[in-house]
């Protein structure tokens, strides 16, 4: 049995209400107690997308004690609790126990940030048995919120939010909370509530829940050109640049960092496809200007992913050898800071505030060039075009590798395969997605082949870069190095066997079936040109 | 993942097992583990402390032959994360429930087996003995919480528990602790010296005797919450602390 809540009209009286319900049966009144609380969840949702609801609360009163509470937001049930007054920005900080374990997964690299508080009223009355033994609970919460997602130098008006009463079961006393429930329901100034005050006060917050995933939310309709689709797909991919750019700033956690540059790899794809679509002097120069900015923002990357890794090598060592990486864990993240105030210079630099003043005035106003025949095509038989084009080049390449054939060779296709992803994902909406999911599911397949193959590669080339420079500055021990030799190999090893899969699982994705639906979408695409004044006129 | 499951036990009555199982599961759900406190003792002490009626539908017979789940008969306590399967007076017959079922040593691990996924902690109450049931025990729990009243007696009947868990496969952790301790005891300090030279599983972590744990009975409350503040209070945190660090290390 759950958790039934009701809503209390503003201005009723809510003293005479309790006490008519304590007549009825014998009811406890607990001190009234002021609780801060404040709810938080990862910048992309993580917590409330699981259906859950990650709370701060704190008594009012000197000595408090505070928790950690993570609660289903569905049914109230608690998942996890924690006591502990300051919330760490990542779970890995937080003391280990339940709360910190099962967290963990949900939420990941991503940091915890607070977005909203709330100040409570909580009047609890408890009945009891015979025995003074609590066997439900009625809950009162009238509730103020402070949203905390203001921009800077904004002011947040406090606003009163409606009050709840909740009866709360206790497990094995089915009989006391429906009796509760009963002499509640037949109140006729209660209506029920679905929602929690925690839930209402984030629906007040500036951003929304679930406003934000690193998933690209594009829906391209087959009555633009193509120039109106190129457009709309990078002035999407724009304003994910601008969302993720404060948390890059400050370095919340590295997924900002991870999804802008996604966005910009995604940005420079859809400008060397729009060749022929979009006027190709800006194209090229915002497409160079582009690749400037991924490789000012590649150090911190990589640094970052060296960071992350850490606690996955280090059990991955044998005992002996646990926790000799400190000294690498310190080399990293001093580069890192380093790394990062670089990049933080030249995003306030000159060069970066004129690329995107520039290049967001050009995607409003791209302009007429002959050497963009396609510009007025329709968007889906561009980029059906693209898609198919994307994909011979995969199946080409692949197909030409053997088992001499050098890293680079791999290398460069997993280029040609990130290509066709970005293709898919960005003019997918295009086509029917019974066709378009099923590509890109097994094209994931080989990506993560072929990913494992590459990222073993340069993992293992960043801890002999680092061990090189720990020995020549001489900061290390020789458990240190021994530690990052054993890793070494073990990088080696696991990119061996990503090779050794690399055959098989290309033969997985060439196939008669993989290749039709390519063929659907370039059929879905010729059919759109033909049918447009633009194809009429060619033949 | 599945539960840890600990058991109070000692075959000597009297020496503090169940003060240990409801003030240590008090502090774990504190601390956010789900706790569940099943009270195997027909004499009800755990199930008294925390105000629940000993009774349970079916009795023990129903819950070992699985004709009623476990979950069917918890009770939440007055503790946030803290539930309890009552003691019902039918548990002295648990081991002739047990003889008749098939496999009467794996038992329990079995009917805890489904409600272990709900819960981080189960902590057994155990009456003093050795019976099947206690093996039934030994077989379901991870470790045993060996309270033991710095004494020659109590010490004769730990070296006893060694002896009998050598002949198992697979013995859960022993954790032996003094408890009831009297500082200003020559007695006590002297066999709490003499047994840490002898053995190296003993928990750091002494249970004091305080007038705090007596008073229990009177308000049905574990001293971790009554008495926060207190001694006993304080030697009980740092008694899951070891507990579960250890537990943790095992896994
Ligand atoms: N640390 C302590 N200080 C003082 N008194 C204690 C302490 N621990 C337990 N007691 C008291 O000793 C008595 C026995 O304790 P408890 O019931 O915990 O032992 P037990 O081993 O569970 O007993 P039984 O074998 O009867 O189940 C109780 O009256 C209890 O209040
Ligand atoms: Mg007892």
């Amino acid at each position: 049995m759950g958790v039934r809540r009701f809503a209390f009209p503003e201005g009723g009286d809510l003293s005479s209400l309790l006490a008519g319900v304590a007549t009825r049966t014998p009811l406890v009144t607990d001190d009234e107690v002021r609780v801060v609380r404040t709810l938080y969840d990862t910048f992309d949702w993580r917590i409330w997308g699981d259906d859950g609801l990650l709370e701060h609360e704190r008594p009012d009163t000197p000595g408090g004690e505070g928790h950690l509470v993570w609660r289903r937001r569905s049914s109230g049930e608690v998942l996890g609790r924690l006591e502990i007054d300051d919330v760490p920005r990542f779970v890995t900080e937080l003391r280990s126990g339940r709360l910190a374990d099962r967290l963990a997964p949900v939420v990941d690299v991503r940091a915890i940030e607070p977005l909203t508080r709330l100040t409570t009223d909580r009047q609890t009355l408890r009945m009891i048995d015979d025995d003074d033994k609590t066997v439900a609970r009625v809950v009162v919460d009238r509730s103020t919120v402070v949203p905390l997602d203001r921009p800077h130098g904004t002011r947040a008006e406090p606003r009163t939010l409606q009050t709840t009463i909740e009866v709360v079961p206790v497990r094995g006393y089915p009989k006391a909370a429906k009796e509760l429930n009963r002499l509640l329901e037949a109140q006729v100034t209660l209506r029920p509530q679905a929602e929690s005050s925690a839930v209402e006060a984030l629906r007040t917050n500036r951003r929304r829940p679930g406003d934000y995933s690193s998933k690209l939310a594009l829906e391209l309709s087959s009555t633009m050109t193509a120039s109106e689709a190129w457009c709309t797909v990078l002035r999407t991919l724009l304003a994910v640049m601008h969302t993720n750019e404060d948390g890059v700033r400050h370095d919340r956690d590295p997924e900002f960092l991870h999804d802008y540059r996604v966005a910009i790899r995604r940005s420079r794809s859809v400008l060397a496809q729009g060749k022929g679509v979009l006027p190709d002097a800006e194209r090229r120069q915002f497409a160079d200007e582009l690749r400037w900015l991924g490789g000012v923002t590649s150090p911190v990357r990589d640094l970052d992913v060296e960071l992350l890794e850490l606690p996955t090598y280090d059990t991955s060592l044998p005992t002996s050898l646990r926790g000799s990486l400190q000294p690498l864990a310190d080399w990293l993240q001093a580069r890192q800071r380093a790394a990062h105030g670089d990049l933080v210079a030249a995003l306030d630099g000159e060069r970066y505030r004129e690329l995107l003043a520039a290049y967001a005035t050009w995607l409003d106003h791209p302009g007429h060039d002959p050497r963009a025949p396609e510009a007025a095509h329709p968007s889906s038989a561009v980029a059906a075009a693209r898609i198919a084009k994307a994909f011979r080049r995969v199946v080409r390449d692949g197909r030409r590798i053997d088992d001499t054939s050098p890293p680079e060779s791999l290398h460069d296709l997993r280029k040609d395969t990130k290509k066709l992803r970005y293709a898919l994902e960005c003019y997918g909406s295009l086509f029917p997605p019974e066709t378009v999911r099923p590509i890109v599911r097994h094209l994931k397949v080989l990506q993560d082949c072929l990913g494992e193959f590459q990222d073993c590669e340069v993992q293992a080339l960043s801890l002999r870069t680092a061990a090189d420079a720990l020995l020549a500055e001489q900061r290390t021990q020789a458990a240190t190095l021994m530690a990052i030799g054993h890793l070494v190999e073990h990088l080696d090893e696991r990119q061996a066997e990503a090779r050794a899969a690399f055959n098989r699982t290309f033969r997985q994705f060439d196939t008669d079936e993989v290749g039709h639906l390519v063929s659907l979408v370039r059929d879905h695409g010729r059919a759109s040109l033909a049918a447009s004044p633009a194809g009429r006129e060619e033949h | 993942m599945a539960a840890i499951v600990l058991a109070s036990y000692s075959s000597k009555g009297g020496v503090g097992k169940t003060a240990a199982a409801v003030n240590l599961a008090h502090v774990a759900a504190e601390q956010g583990w789900r706790t569940l406190v099943w009270d195997l003792d027909p004499q009800a002490a755990a199930t008294f402390y925390f105000r629940v009626k000993p009774k349970v539908k079916g009795g023990g017979r129903a819950l070992i032959r699985q004709k009623r789940p476990l979950d069917d008969v918890v009770k939440g306590t007055d503790f946030e994360g803290l539930d309890l399967v009552p003691a019902d007076f039918s548990y002295r017959n648990l081991d002739l429930v047990l003889d008749d079922t098939k496999k009467p040593l794996r038992r329990l691990a079995k009917v805890l087996k489904p409600i272990a996924r709900d819960y981080d902690v189960v902590l057994l109450d155990c009456p003093p003995s050795i019976s099947l049931a206690s093996e039934s025990v030994f077989e379901a729990a991870n470790a045993l919480m060996v309270p033991v009243i710095p004494t020659t007696l109590s010490v004769r009947t730990l070296e006893q528990l060694d002896d009998f868990l050598a002949d198992a496969t697979s013995p859960p952790r022993l954790m032996p602790f003094f408890s009831m301790v009297d500082g200003r005891k020559r007695l006590h300090r002297d066999v709490m010296e003499a047994l840490r030279a002898s053995r190296t599983d003993l928990l750091t972590t002494t249970v004091p005797a305080t007038a705090d744990v007596e008073r229990m009975g009177l308000h049905r409350t574990p001293v971790t919450a009554q008495a926060p503040r207190s001694r006993a209070a304080a030697a009980y945190r740092d008694l899951w602390a070891e507990v579960i660090a250890t537990c943790r290390a095992d896994r």
